[in-house]
């Protein structure tokens, strides 16, 4: 069966049945098919067409439910497809690198020296002098590389020391009389009970 | 105010798809209006009027569009894509519930028994029910395009993605396997 065939015996099924075909009509369908072949289709046709299934309506939960997604959908799509113009891009974008580099460029961070220490490993085979420089109270030592003290400092070194030996001698030759008193060192005690 | 509101049922479903995708909500009703009631229908017939699941599957379908409205086939019609849409979806159903279907079939036989003294009207539909039942779910969703969505060979070759003279060959032959089966509550016939 051919397109043109399907076209015509489908408006036949429709509209007619097989008493009301006219000859050449009948000819065409009875190429196809046999007669109670066509009058039962064409039942069917009538039957499908008298009997149209009841209809249901959608409730209303349905769309309230896609509404919700609608919004929800839309809202995030609209955020992220807000158009701003090129040059209002650029614009903010040099705002922020001048905002950025300006902030880096005042900004003085605070600078802290560390010693770290390093340690040398050295293997010899020959005596090796080693000098090791100590840092010392100047009032008990006095150290000079060059052996240059100046006079003054040479002489009330002497008187320094002179009037120390002197107050030692004194404590020794029993000059210094009286009582220990509480600040006394316990050498000082001992020479003030001695006496 | 009616200078800048659309009236949207003047438009066309493409059009309205259109600003559908753009964001517009006014478009996103009217295309429910349109179409929601087919469509449930279309999935509670081919779902062996099962309502719950029909309506399930009636939001799915218009999540789809509203997910991804850019899917649209802007080359053929809107209601052609959207039943082929949900053709789709009702294969896809058919594939995962071929044990369910027996299950609906026994239903419907055990209606018929019930109600043997119903009109003859009512008795013919149910009959039809249980042999487009058991049809596979090409052919029940030929039956449903031609003989209730009421729809061209065109559009249905369109939906079901196949030639215009398969269509034809195809439903002359479904039609005539119906008739045939139905033949047997026909006394008059035979």
């Amino acid at each position: 069966m051919n397109d043109n065939q399907f076209d015509k015996i489908d408006k036949l099924l429709i509209s007619k049945s097989f008493d009301q075909l006219s000859a050449s009509e009948k000819e065409m369908v009875l190429q196809t098919m046999t007669k109670e072949e066509y009058m039962s289709m064409h039942q069917l046709y009538e039957q499908i067409n008298e009997s149209q299934p009841d209809e249901i309506e959608p409730s209303l939960n349905v769309k309230s439910k896609l509404d919700k997604v609608f919004l929800q959908h839309h809202r995030k799509e609209r955020f992220f497809m807000l158009k701003t113009p090129l040059y209002q891009s650029a614009a903010v974008a040099v705002v922020f690198f001048l905002l950025g580099f300006g902030l880096n460029y005042f900004k003085q961070t605070p600078e802290r020296i560390i010693y770290q220490p390093k340690e040398i490993v050295r293997y010899v085979d020959r005596p090796v002098k080693q000098i090791e420089y100590v840092k010392v109270i100047e009032k008990q030592y006095i150290q000079s590389t060059d052996n240059s003290i100046k006079k003054s400092d040479e002489e009330t070194i002497q008187q320094r020391t002179q009037n120390e030996i002197a107050e030692n001698n004194n404590y020794l030759n029993g000059d210094s009389i009286g009582e220990s008193m509480e600040n006394d060192t316990l050498l000082k005690q001992m020479l003030v009970t001695l006496n | 105010m009616s200078l800048f509101n659309k009236n949207y049922s003047k438009l066309s479903d493409e059009e309205l798809m259109s600003l559908l995708a753009k964001g517009g909500q006014p478009a996103f009703d009217e295309l429910y209006k349109r179409y929601a009631k087919p469509m449930l229908n279309f999935f509670f017939r081919l779902l062996n009027n099962d309502r719950e699941r029909a309506e399930d599957m009636l939001q799915d379908l218009f999540m789809k569009i509203i997910e991804h409205p850019e899917s649209f086939d802007r080359t053929r019609t809107f209601k052609t894509w959207f039943y082929t849409l949900a053709g789709n979806m009702v294969k896809n159903e058919y594939r995962s519930r071929n044990i369910r279907n027996e299950h609906a079939q026994l239903q419907i036989l055990d209606s018929i028994t019930y109600n043997t003294e119903t009109h003859d009207k009512s008795l013919f539909q149910q009959k039809l029910n249980a042999e487009l039942s058991n049809l596979d779910a090409d052919s029940r969703l030929l039956f449903e395009l031609r003989f209730t969505e009421e729809m061209s060979v065109r559009q249905i070759a369109e939906i079901m993605d196949c030639a215009e003279g398969t269509v034809k060959s195809r439903l002359f032959y479904l039609t005539k396997l119906l008739a045939k089966k139905l033949k047997i509550y026909k006394p008059e016939l035979n």
